[in-house]
């Protein structure tokens, strides 16, 4: 039976099939990993977290769209799930686990009131966060520049108008990349539904759009 | 903008996706060509994905490059650094910063229970700004010590 390898994770996988590697020349087997997380041992912690914590935010920012709510999920997350290895049975890959553990943090954090006032907050920074001049980017004038960080800006603040079943599946779909079904199980849901939550999503950025583009007094 | 009869937004949605089959992925791919309404819808929903994943990826890069600063920039609490002074090579330096440690809690906890230092707190008022009895009822205004709140107080007597 070929073994589980730990890969730093880039792309699309599934979990159990997915072969896991560790940033250096030797791979590191994902069942050693587990092990040496239920031993408690820090460099299989420091392992997981060198691993996942890049591609955790990016789920976790892509739901909240706010920095230091994902920061704060991501690290609930790694605290979650070392606390709880012990109860991890590898029906799925320790990725699948993590991102599932990861999508029902992002749901909780959007249930607490606090933090509900703050996503509706808008905050004056939130625009600017986005708008600053990257130098290294060679080739493009600041006005490119400020033009592309503008549209960007303009797109996150479109996904936030969208309503948070819509957003996760969204998230899941062009972040995560994954597939109808492997969503639908994700989040308990049919095919049927991944697929108009979808273009549910893609149809709302693009009336937010023009409307921004509108009331920008822009041409669509 | 509308789309023509002969396919669906979803439709779309899916094949950006890639959740068609083969042979529908041929035909509409054949259909764009001559559809300028559904290329555009397309490229539209392409855009928006490329457009998502470009800002996400580019905030988590951020983000993580933050996280790990602070996590190596993190310095050694106060309380490691002072027990650190204790904690030689020797087991024997060890126990003794432990008892330093222990005697100087059992003296704290003494010295705050003996002398305590702390502001006696204030549960009620702080004054009564003014009163009035009438035949009936009464009426207090109170100000708070703290917040330095009006409070309105009314009794039926």
């Amino acid at each position: 039976m070929p073994q589980n390898h730990l890969t730093k994770p880039s792309g699309k996988d599934t979990g159990s099939r997915n072969t896991v590697s560790a940033a250096g020349p030797a791979p590191i087997d994902e069942a050693a990993l587990i092990e040496r997380l239920r031993k408690g041992q820090q460099w299989a912690c420091n392992m997981l977290v060198s691993l996942y914590q890049e591609r955790l935010l990016r789920i976790a920012y892509g739901i909240t769209l706010d920095h230091g709510e994902s920061q704060e999920i991501v690290q609930d997350v790694f605290l979650k799930a070392m606390g709880s290895i012990h109860g991890f049975r590898g029906d799925s890959g320790l990725w699948t686990w993590l991102r599932k553990i990861t999508v029902n943090h992002c749901l909780n954090w959007k249930r607490k009131w606090k933090r509900r006032f703050k996503w509706h907050h808008t905050s004056l920074e939130t625009d600017t966060e986005f708008l600053v001049y990257d130098e290294a980017v060679k080739g493009e004038t600041p006005e490119t520049q400020l033009r592309e960080k503008q549209e960007e800006a303009s797109l996150a603040e479109a996904v936030r108008s969208l309503p948070e079943k819509i957003r996760v599946a969204f998230v899941l779909s062009t972040i995560e990349g994954l597939s109808y079904k492997e969503i639908s199980q994700t989040l308990g849901i049919k095919e049927g539904t991944v697929s108009s939550r979808l273009h549910r999503a893609r149809q709302m950025i693009l009336e937010n759009l023009e409307k921004q583009n509108k009331d920008k007094g822009g041409t669509p | 903008m509308t789309t023509c009869k002969a396919y669906s937004q979803e439709f779309i949605s899916r094949f950006v996706d890639n959740e068609v089959t083969a042979d529908d992925h041929e035909a509409f791919t054949r259909h764009m060509a001559q559809c300028h309404s559904c290329a555009q819808k397309e490229a539209k929903f392409r855009q928006i994905t490329q457009g998502f994943q470009q800002h996400v990826s580019t905030q988590a890069t951020a983000i993580n490059r933050q996280m790990s600063h602070t996590t190596m920039d993190r310095k050694p609490s106060m309380l490691k650094r002072f027990l650190s002074l204790f904690s030689g090579p020797s087991g024997r330096s060890q126990r003794f910063g432990i008892k330093l440690a222990s005697l100087g809690a059992a003296a704290l906890i003494i010295v705050v229970a003996v002398f305590p230092w702390t502001k006696e707190t204030q549960p009620g008022p702080s004054a009564i700004v003014n009163s009035v009895d009438t035949y009936g009822s009464s009426v207090m205004i109170i100000e708070t010590a703290d917040t330095q709140h009006t409070i309105i107080w009314f009794s039926e007597t």
